[in-house]
């Protein structure tokens, strides 16, 4: 199999639509009372819609900065505390991976090359397969949220549009 | 400019989702009948067994719809960790061949498939491939609150980042 290569139209349009998914999974979560919304529940590692949302979030901009080689985002969950806040939020962190994706051309993209991970640590990395991870990172705190959400009394209905988008 | 996909870079991504999907069946493959039957409140497919059949299920019914066939395969066919494992082979298999010999052109445009129920719909390809894909990590991550409730909770399970697949 040859070498996989990675454009930015190719990435740029899954990060439209995986962002159309996050847009929707945080409307449906202006259902959920504010106290609903910050309700731990046992046996989520995450344990509050709240703490899931900002964490998905904050994990695309982590991994973005270390793309960039630029500093790590803030902990900024207490002042992101409600769906619209978070709405802000995700708006903010898509733009900055859009910003990333648009100027990395496909052998930015495809090339694998020392990342700083963590003060001091180092990976051998490539910049799409990092983007990947935000990616499917983000479905797997959606599935977490929706169950979260059932359990709060609020299910997705089948008409939700949290499937990655077909159209 | 239209993303054009291609298939190098999709049967990558097939490769290392698969490759957390096979890596979550192993650590369920540490609990009872009775635990991967067991109903979980919260979820609507409420048994780890069935949410992991659900998430190869789905894959195999999407890329049937490729290649115009409607499958719906019953979940009591697969009772174990070694059957869905089995399962997810077959299905990852079958994946991986459409993606191999598929086109960029087949990929990438748009054309009218069948669906659940004769439905007609116009979709492209590479698409409803990554449907499967986002799908697979939904799943992934209810399937692991549900290892958690029944106490042996998982990590690493995440997209791999290595850069030459084991």
């Amino acid at each position: 199999m040859s070498q996989p290569v990675y454009t930015t139209e190719v990435l740029l349009d899954m990060h439209t639509r995986m962002h159309r998914n996050m847009r929707v999974l945080l409307r449906h979560c202006e259902l959920l009372s504010p106290a609903q919304f910050a309700q731990p529940c046992d046996g989520f590692g995450i344990p509050t819609v709240h703490a899931q949302l900002f964490h998905t979030l904050a994990t695309e901009w982590f991994w973005m900065s270390v793309v960039r080689g630029a500093p790590p985002p803030v902990d900024e969950r207490v002042k992101y505390n409600t769906p619209q806040l978070l709405e802000q939020y995700r708006q903010h962190v898509a733009v900055l991976t859009a910003d990333y994706l648009r100027h990395a051309g496909p052998e930015e993209l495809s090339s694998v090359r020392r990342m700083e991970v963590d003060p001091g640590e180092f990976e051998d990395l490539k910049p799409a397969d990092v983007f990947m991870r935000c990616l499917t990172h983000q479905y797997h705190h959606q599935g977490q949220v929706l169950a979260l959400c059932r359990l709060l009394g609020h299910p997705r209905e089948d008409s939700l549009g949290v499937d990655y988008p077909l159209h | 400019m239209r993303a054009m996909y291609n298939s190098a870079a999709l049967l990558d991504m097939h490769a290392r989702g698969h490759d957390s999907l096979e890596r979550a069946l192993t650590h369920c493959a540490q609990f009872s009948a009775a635990e991967l039957n067991r109903e979980i409140p919260g979820f609507d497919e409420g048994t780890l067994r069935r949410r992991l059949h659900h998430t190869i299920g789905a894959e195999q019914y999407w890329i049937g719809v490729l290649r115009g066939v409607v499958h719906d395969e019953p979940g009591d066919a697969y009772p174990d960790i070694a059957a869905l494992q089995a399962y997810r082979q077959r299905i990852s298999a079958a994946t991986e061949d459409y993606l191999r010999g598929a086109s960029e052109a087949e990929l990438n445009t748009p054309r009218t498939l069948t669906v659940w129920g004769g439905a007609q719909r116009e979709l492209v390809p590479a698409h409803v491939f990554l449907r499967t894909l986002t799908h697979i990590y939904h799943h992934l991550g209810q399937a692991l609150v549900m290892c958690r409730v029944l106490g042996r909770p998982a990590e690493g399970l995440d997209f791999p980042l290595r850069v030459t697949l084991e």
